[in-house]
């Protein structure tokens, strides 16, 4: 169904100038995954995006760009892609808040509205950040699970037959990560 | 130590959402086996999985995720075809013994429904029933299984979605159009039975294997949760037209973009939510990612086939504006069709090419879109007949769908809604009761074929949403801008009907419609000019109003009322008297009329209170004391008669408050002010209790407890005085830097400064008054240089403000 630019870039990696085929990479990730990154932080960034600099197009770039610089550059198709840069594009979301909350010295508070399935409340985005680290400690792979859906977009019924597990595996465990992050947060 | 904890009780968490909520308690116990720790982590999880749950309640597991059921109804399933974030598909069979007789059947996960739209479910499935058509899988029965999950059981069709089934089988751009074609004649046909189905896309054609289409899912996805839809189908996004994208609710003009994009799909391979498809599919196919494979040559060819009138039906299907868009299914099938029949047909591939390019160039204006356009003459004529001949069959299941869409609107409208509203902490629920409502009425206004009295019921019916969003004379939705939307649409169809066989009646709405829309522009923008030109025009329609009509009375005391109301706005309290003293007198011939109607009493209350506010604001506090005695009266008898009223609550309370307020200008009379706003105080815990999101609600609570601060002071209790004021100045000014937040909010929070300067000043404390005015003096200006500010407000506090600062703060 769609086209996988990204790859094509396995192909090109390990081979000639590694400067051009780097960017040539970035290009082709860029061209490949632009909206759905744009999507992602679109959702993310709700009404409070106004308050960052940060600008979807940006993030996609800034994404490519994290990635690229990974050693390993091997994306099995878009899930898999969209799979491994769900921490990176979580990761900088929350550098850029950091950012801006140090120039700042009264910076508005950037909220996320968690999606109905997650409670569909409105959230600090860095709250959630350090939920999820802190789940990252007692439970990766609970919290990676939340990364892939959230940051990422991508549906339970994609990470299942990415992790190769059923469906009902993966909502019993997203379930869980949901009651836990649900019961952090509303205590925190 | 914890991280253990943690991981082990999400494990035991994973595994209790298996068992039956009632006997989780004990399975738990057990599970745990005396490790208090480890039960209470589990315990909180399946608390906080409840509260999550209760935003999307699915009844415990999603269906999807059980296994297999073995019958559902009347059949046994067979097979599961399919699953996905709607549900499953499964094969079943009949076999009561009569005869085999296989269907699909679609089993839609119970979170996908709103609450409310499980009664609408029913109606809309017998409606979706009588829908019968050659490429429409038709819809056999449905019903809710013992799990709560909804389902449908319709034709079985064997075959492949419409793209893939185009791919595998290399269809040219002719054979494509010809099955869109057919699919068009489908829509149409469902669109005559009023049935919209807005979630058109590749998935849901599906192609049998005799080749014909045949489209699923009719209707379906209207019964569906939206946010829920698009949460699970980020790849339809693409078909919605800019207005579904922008959550209006789906209208023919919908299908026939969605048509227009697949039939671009189809032929260019492009996937469908290339956000800005502004490149020509005849330019598209050169570049699709698609067609990567195929050589240039096929590409070029292809692409030189859409090239001209293709692009240009593509672009008229698709136009962004929808009454630039084909009017129906049926005139995009005509235009496709003329594209089969102008194509020379028995010519080989060189010749054929050349020759399709020298007919392009002889007829140059229609490449240029031209097509579209004067074919529509014919195409008009041609959809006339086709409705013609269908009319006597269409206008029979029209009638019974009109009747059965008005019922239900009407039951939406009043009786549910009504329940709602003396239900505590319902605000959610009522506004999506509002928000299908206003879809029904919307389509219905929309039906182009819906008969004049069905329209006047549609306008009505949308006048009444307008007063649940923000209507005064209930505890509202506080939504303005959806308001002032719906009393547009009702008005445009009010005009649509005027000088036709209701104009009475139609006069009687559109005096509703002004005085509304007066009362919205005085609340929210307060362009008090535009509120005046409004009641004029309510005034003129009044007077096209039968006198035998029983509604004329309450119409006139509205439109009194609200004039008395903008005559304290602007300034003209002669005037405000005048139209008050004659809404009082029209209101007592209401209550004397009918005690029990809620809209009587109401009027009557607001009436007083606008001859109160004239002579307070026109003549003096004392000599206002009585009609605010008054005042206290009927909004006490309001109340009392009206107990779970809150509105009755609410206006006894704003009455105290005004009373109050008014002993505290008279000067000596402190105590008594106290006392009267202590009894303001007393009944606000319930009206908050009662919806804590209420924002009217809200408003009112910060008004008693500003004026409380004001008379305790007063009465020699200073520090308590300023004490409350602080606190309240702290939440204004939150609630007005808060993002959006209306002009109404910014004037709370300057008249909140400028009283606890007063506050600070009156009792000798200048050096703190001083800093509170210049605060107050900012907020009032930037208020007025945006044009924010009334008449009142300059008269009174800003003036009053002025004037302290330029004789206290040398």
């Amino acid at each position: 169904m769609i086209a996988q630019g990204c790859c094509r870039v396995t192909e090109l990696n390990g081979q000639g100038d590694k400067a051009r085929e780097l960017s040539a990479a970035r290009d082709a990730l860029l061209r490949a995954h632009y909206d759905e990154f744009r999507r992602v932080a679109g959702r993310v960034l709700n009404g409070d995006a106004a308050a960052l600099k940060i600008q979807p197009t940006d993030l996609a770039h800034e994404a490519v760009i994290r990635l690229s610089n990974l050693e390993r550059l091997e994306f099995k198709g878009r899930t898999h892609f969209l799979s491994l840069s769900a921490r990176v594009m979580r990761q900088i979301l929350i550098d850029e808040i950091r950012r801006m909350r140090a120039q700042k010295r009264q910076a508005p508070p950037v909220s996320t509205e968690l999606p109905p399935e997650m409670g569909a409340q409105s959230i600090d985005l860095e709250d959630l950040d350090r939920a999820l680290t802190k789940l990252e400690a007692v439970a990766p792979d609970h919290a990676r699970l939340v990364d892939r859906r959230y940051f990422a977009g991508l549906t339970l019924e994609e990470i299942a037959e990415l992790d190769g597990v059923s469906v009902r595996t993966v909502k019993r465990q997203w379930r869980a990560a949901r009651a836990w992050l649900v019961a952090e947060l509303g205590a925190g | 130590m914890e991280t253990s904890l943690s991981l082990r009780s999400l494990a035991l968490f994973e595994d209790a959402l298996d068992i039956p909520p009632d006997e989780r308690a004990e399975w738990l116990a057990q599970a745990c086996g005396g490790d208090q720790a480890l039960l209470t982590e589990v315990k909180r999880l399946l608390a906080a999985d409840e509260l999550a749950e209760r935003a999307m309640p699915t009844g415990g597991l999603s269906p999807d995720d059980a296994p297999m059921p073995a019958r559902i109804g009347h059949y046994r399933i067979v097979d599961r075809l399919g699953q996905g974030g709607m549900g499953d598909v499964f094969a079943a069979a009949r076999d009561d013994g009569l005869f085999e007789h296989v269907v699909a059947i679609k089993r839609v996960r119970p979170s996908l429904f709103p609450a409310t739209a499980q009664a609408l479910f029913d109606r809309e499935r017998r409606a979706l029933a009588t829908l019968s058509h050659r490429h429409i899988a038709q819809l056999y029965d449905g019903g809710v299984d013992e799990t709560g999950a909804p389902f449908f059981i319709m034709e079985l069709v064997r075959g492949a979605p419409i793209d893939r089934y185009v791919t595998d089988n290399d269809l040219s751009p002719r054979q494509i159009v010809e099955k869109v074609i057919q699919v068009c004649e489908a829509v149409q046909h469902a669109h005559q039975n009023l049935i919209v189905h807005a979630d058109l896309k590749p998935a849901n054609i599906l192609v049998n294997e005799a080749g014909d289409p045949k489209i699923v899912d009719f209707g379906v996805a209207r019964l569906l949760r939206e946010e829920e839809a698009e949460a699970m189908h980020p790849q339809t996004r693409g078909y919605a037209s800019p207005q579904r994208a922008a959550g209006a609710s789906p209208t023919p003009a919908d299908d026939v973009f969605a048509l227009g994009v697949v039939l671009r799909v189809l032929l260019t391979g492009e996937r469908a939510d290339m956000e800005d498809a502004t490149t020509l599919a005849s330019q598209a196919i050169e570049t699709s990612e698609a067609f990567a494979s195929r050589p240039p040559e096929w590409r070029h060819r292809r692409s030189r086939m859409v090239q001209g009138d293709l692009d240009a039906i593509i672009a008229r299907a698709c136009a962004p504006k929808a009454e630039l868009r084909y009017p129906a299914a049926i005139a995009l099938a005509a235009d496709l069709r003329a594209w089969l029949e102008i194509r020379p047909l028995a010519a080989k591939a060189h010749d054929r090419l050349h020759g399709f390019r020298r007919f392009l160039r002889r007829r140059r204006w229609r490449v240029a879109g031209g097509v579209a356009a004067t074919l529509a003459l014919v195409i008009g004529l041609s959809v006339t007949t086709a409705l013609w001949t269908q009319a006597e069959t269409a206008r029979r299941q029209a009638e019974q769908r009109f009747t059965e869409v008005r019922s239900l609107a009407k039951y939406l409208l009043y009786d549910v809604y009504d329940r709602l509203e003396r239900t505590p902490h319902s605000l959610a629920m009522r506004r999506d009761v509002a928000r299908v409502a206003q879809g029904y009425l919307n389509q219905l206004a929309d039906a182009p074929s819906a008969p004049a009295d069905v329209l006047l019921e549609a306008a009505d019916g949308l006048v009444r949403v307008a007063d649940l969003q923000a209507g005064r004379s209930r505890p509202n939705l506080d939504e303005f801008d959806e308001a002032v939307k719906n009393l547009d649409s009702a008005d445009a169809i009010a005009a649509r009907l005027s000088g036709g066989e209701y104009q009475a009646r139609v006069a009687g709405l559109r005096a509703g419609i002004a005085v509304r829309r007066a009362a919205l522009v005085m609340n929210s923008t307060q362009d008090l000019d535009a509120a005046g030109s409004l009641l004029k025009a309510a005034r003129e329609h009044l007077g096209e109003v039968k006198t035998s009509d029983p509604a004329r009375l309450a119409l006139a005391t509205r439109i009194a009322l609200e004039g008395a109301i903008l005559g304290n706005w602007k300034g003209d309290y002669a005037v405000a008297r005048a139209r008050a003293e004659e809404a009082v007198t029209l209101a007592g011939d209401l209550l004397a009329r009918d005690r029990a109607a809620r809209e009587h009493w109401y009027l009557a209350s607001r009436s007083q209170d606008a001859l109160a506010e004239a002579i307070y604001y026109g003549v003096g506090e004392a000599a206002s004391e009585p009609e605010y005695r008054r005042l206290v009266a009927v909004t006490s008898d309001f109340a009392n008669a009206n107990p779970d009223d809150m509105l009755g609550r609410r206006m006894v309370i704003e009455a105290h408050w005004a009373l109050g307020t008014t002993l505290l200008g008279v000067g000596g009379r402190a105590a008594e002010a106290v006392s009267e706003l202590d009894r303001a105080a007393v009944l606000l815990p319930g009206l908050l209790a009662f919806e804590p999101d209420d924002e009217g609600a809200i408003r009112t609570e910060r008004i008693v407890l500003a004026a409380r601060a004001q008379a305790l002071a007063t009465a020699g209790r200073f520090e308590e005085g300023v004490a409350l004021l602080r606190g309240q100045l702290d939440i204004n000014t939150r609630a007005a830097e808060a993002p959006g937040a209306r002009p109404e909010l910014l004037r709370s929070q300057g008249v909140t400064l400028a009283m606890l300067a007063d506050l600070y000043a009156d009792n000798g404390a200048v050096r703190e008054a001083c800093p509170l005015y210049a605060k107050a003096v900012a907020v009032f200006t930037g208020l007025d240089q945006r044009g924010l500010l009334s008449q009142l407000d300059r008269d009174a506090s800003f003036k009053m403000v002025r004037q302290r600062q330029e004789t206290l703060c040398r």
